[in-house]
């Protein structure tokens, strides 16, 4: 700070020495100046910044002419020097001229002659405060011009930065909404897809997105559902074509792409455009045919790529369904061909799945499932085991007889974790079952047979023994003794006791050629009736034999079979009180002449639905054991062995009436063939 | 005549020999094959009525041994039996058949007279 004085001449040497250095004493940093007059002062004043000047008015005397006014010093200063204050001595100053200096100019403080120094310190400071707060003030605004400035270029730049972000957010926001739209778009896509029931869906799909790309053919898809054998799908027009290849395809293409093309070219009928590929693993592979140009290619590739995941998953998806599909047609098929009923159910008896064959049986008229549950020896066994499979059991449904056999299904498959189910199969052994009890029954029959031959053979020799000593003793006797009477009578019961065992024997003796006689069919019934006694007994019998003289070329036993069966089949069908006719004729029509035996009875008749099928195996309307069911068959088969027929006569309505015919054998044939017939 | 009977059943063996005795004829009787084949060689019989089916040695297996034995008329005696060529084999084998039962036994004895 810089302090000036302007003082008279006389009075320098007090501010040079006293009061100057006193001043400075108490003010840092001061320099102090002292100069005579104004005009001096002005240069001094320019150099260097005063905060204060303390000036006296000059005496006139002292004044140039040129010098300024102690006023005009003042205005100057305040003019020029608007900071610096002013003090001013006030010897020789008026009042009026005080107040006039004061109010005008920067004048800060007066002080007379009788100075205070403390006072003039008081002032100075003052000054000083004064001019340091001016400066610091021009400083602040000069501070505060740049700091406004600096603002300003901030601000500029927080603008710029601003509008840049607004730009870059903007166009992310519209990267975002592209992006946000191609995620439409292949959601959309892939939902399309989704939605697809079947590889022609696929394509057709396909082929809509891609449309704006003109020059996207279409799409192609191969397929290769087994490891060696390939399916080529692709669009013609609207409708999708198929076609197979014996080959693995695929397997080709990693070998030789040209001959991959050219395979598939000739699947397509036409030559092949450029593809772009989009392999599905080893299950599919997709192609686009397309006639793109290289830019456009890769746009395009690029497309795919986004959608790739979307077209593998579902095709993934439509290739698992259709070979579920396929599985699943498969197997159901296979349960539909399969003749045995087969059904799914579970524990509340509901029906979950059953092929045609128990769908036939179970009607809603008849439902067979209380019948399937109802075996105690079923519920049983539930309760015992959780085995796999419960023994297997019989039931009858209809004239049917199914053996049962009924497995547990894991629960696992259910979707209640209580639930079991059980599965069904049931197997039709009617037809065993009969072949069985008849093989039993036949076995029966042979082992009687081989009884009653054995019996018979032992029988044999004793009778021929007691007949032939009868006739001896017959022949000793006289004969008009009583003696003689009764031995004649033994030997009739003898007779008729041989009868029989040779009746027994041929009825029973094996069937072969040279068995065969000519025989009357009059005589074979005769020696059949015996034999049906028992069977008779409680029916009447009507017996017409006619055929006397005609004779037939047959095995006896065998016929007598015959003859037997139909006896015994009449005898069967009628209850108590029936009536048996037997008859037998000669016959002739055109072609030959033969003997006919009728057996008739007067019971039910055959029922309609069996009439067709009565003289098949196994058919037999009597009741379980009784009926083997082979004797219609059998006798049928020994008739036409000797080029007869045998038929049941549907014209005859009051009960069943059955024919058997056997072609007679001329009268110059028996006596040759008599020579055939075994010795007597 | 000197008639062998072979016939294991006893009515038929007492029956034969009764008839036979009763027309003056000689009657040997044997049980059995084995007794049979005995008497045959012992006795030279002038027929033998042999029976098939005996214990020890049957019908069958004497017949066939018939060249090694004393010439006689040979009667093969049997119930029907099942095998009709081992019955024609009999027959061969033999002079003449019968079957049990039979009607009438002096039949028998006039057809076997007419044999011899």
């Amino acid at each position: 700070m810089n302090c000036l004085f302007i003082t008279q001449p006389h009075f320098q040497g007090f501010f040079q020495d006293v009061l100057g250095p006193d001043i400075k004493a108490h003010f840092k940093n001061m320099e102090f100046f002292v100069s005579q007059d104004f005009k001096k002062a002005k240069d001094i004043l320019c150099q260097r910044p005063f905060a204060t000047v303390i000036m006296q008015k000059t005496r006139p005397k002292d004044r140039s002419s040129d010098e300024p006014s102690l006023l005009n010093f003042l205005i100057h200063i305040k003019e020029h020097y608007p900071d610096t204050s002013c003090l001013l001595m006030a010897k020789h100053l008026k009042i009026q001229e005080v107040t006039d200096y004061v109010n005008k100019t920067n004048v800060l403080g007066v002080f007379h002659e009788d100075w205070d120094l403390e006072k003039i310190l008081a002032l100075v400071k003052k000054s000083i405060d004064k001019y340091v707060l001016k400066s610091r003030r021009i400083q602040l605004v000069e501070d505060i011009s740049n700091l406004n400035k600096n603002l300003e270029a901030t601000t500029k730049q927080l603008t710029r930065a601003v509008d840049e972000r607004t730009k870059h957010i903007k166009s992310s926001q519209m990267d975002a909404q592209k992006k946000k739209l191609d995620a439409e778009k292949l959601a959309h896509l892939v939902q399309r897809l989704g939605t697809a029931t079947g590889f022609e869906e696929y394509l057709i799909t396909l082929k809509e997105e891609h449309k704006k790309w003109h020059r996207v053919i279409g799409p192609l898809l191969l397929v290769h559902p087994l490891k060696d054998k390939s399916t080529f799908y692709f669009l013609q027009g609207k409708v999708m074509k198929v076609r197979s290849w014996p080959q693995n395809i695929q397997q080709i293409y990693e070998k030789k792409q040209s001959l991959f093309r050219k395979t598939l070219a000739d699947l397509l009928g036409r030559p092949l455009g450029p593809l772009l590929e989009v392999p599905f693993g080893q299950n599919g592979h997709l192609m686009f045919e397309h006639n793109l140009k290289k830019q456009e290619l890769a746009d395009f590739k690029k497309h795919i790529h986004l959608n790739k995941q979307g077209l593998a998953i579902s095709f993934q998806r439509i290739f698992q369904d259709n070979e579920l599909t396929f599985a699943a047609k498969l197997w159901q098929k296979t349960f539909d061909v399969i003749s045995d009923p087969i059904a799914i159910v579970d524990s509340s008896d509901h029906i979950l799945r059953s092929n045609v064959s128990f769908q036939f049986l179970n009607t809603k008229e008849n439902s067979i499932l209380k019948k399937l549950e109802s075996m105690p020896i079923f519920k049983t066994h539930l309760a015992k085991k959780t085995s796999q499979k419960s023994d297997p059991y019989q039931i009858q449904i209809g004239r049917r007889l199914f053996e049962v056999n009924c497995f547990n299904m894991d629960s696992k498959l259910s979707l209640k974790a209580s639930q079991t189910y059980k599965v069904y199969f049931l197997r039709d052994i009617t037809t065993s079952k009969r072949l069985y009890s008849q093989m039993i029954q036949q076995e029966k029959m042979i082992a009687l047979g081989h009884l009653a031959g054995n019996i018979t053979h032992e029988l044999n020799n004793p009778l021929t023994g007691l007949r032939a000593l009868a006739q001896v003793i017959a022949s000793e006797l006289d004969k008009s003794s009583d003696f003689y009477k009764d031995i004649l009578e033994i030997e009739n019961a003898l007779k008729r006791s041989q009868d029989i065992i040779k009746n027994l024997l041929e009825f029973t003796s094996p069937e072969t050629d040279s068995n065969i006689q000519y025989v009357e069919l009059d005589d074979l019934v005769k020696k059949t009736l015996p034999f049906l006694k028992t069977a008779i007994r409680f029916h009447t019998l009507k017996l017409d034999l006619n055929s006397k003289g005609f004779y037939v070329k047959v095995s006896p036993s065998l016929i007598q079979q015959v003859i037997f069966n139909l006896i015994n089949n009449a005898c069967e069908a009628m209850d108590d009180g029936g009536q048996i006719s037997i008859a037998t004729s000669f016959k002739s029509n055109q072609k030959q002449d033969f003997a006919e035996l009728k057996v008739s009875d007067n019971g039910p008749g055959i029922p309609k639905d069996l009439e067709q099928q009565i003289f098949l195996p196994f058919i037999t309307i009597k009741k379980k054991e009784k009926g083997t069911g082979l004797g219609l068959h059998l006798c049928q088969s020994i008739v036409r062995k000797y080029q007869g027929e045998i038929f049941h006569n549907t014209a005859f309505r009051d009960g069943t009436q059955f024919v058997v015919r056997l072609p007679i054998v001329k009268s110059k044939q028996i006596h040759q063939g008599k020579k055939n017939v075994k010795d007597e | 005549m000197k008639i062998l009977i072979v016939e294991d059943d006893q009515i038929i063996r007492h029956a034969f020999k009764r008839a036979l005795l009763s027309k003056g004829h000689d009657v040997f009787l044997a049980k059995d094959g084995q007794e049979g084949l005995e008497l045959w060689k012992e006795q030279s019989p002038d027929l033998v009525l042999l029976d098939v089916v005996m214990p020890k040695l049957n019908g069958l297996q004497i017949l066939e041994m018939r060249k090694n034995l004393p010439s006689a008329k040979v009667v093969v005696m049997s119930a029907y039996m099942g095998d009709p060529s081992l019955w024609e084999h009999l027959k061969a084998l033999a002079d003449m058949s019968l079957t049990k039962p039979f009607e009438n036994v002096f039949e028998i004895v006039q057809k076997l007279e007419k044999l011899i």
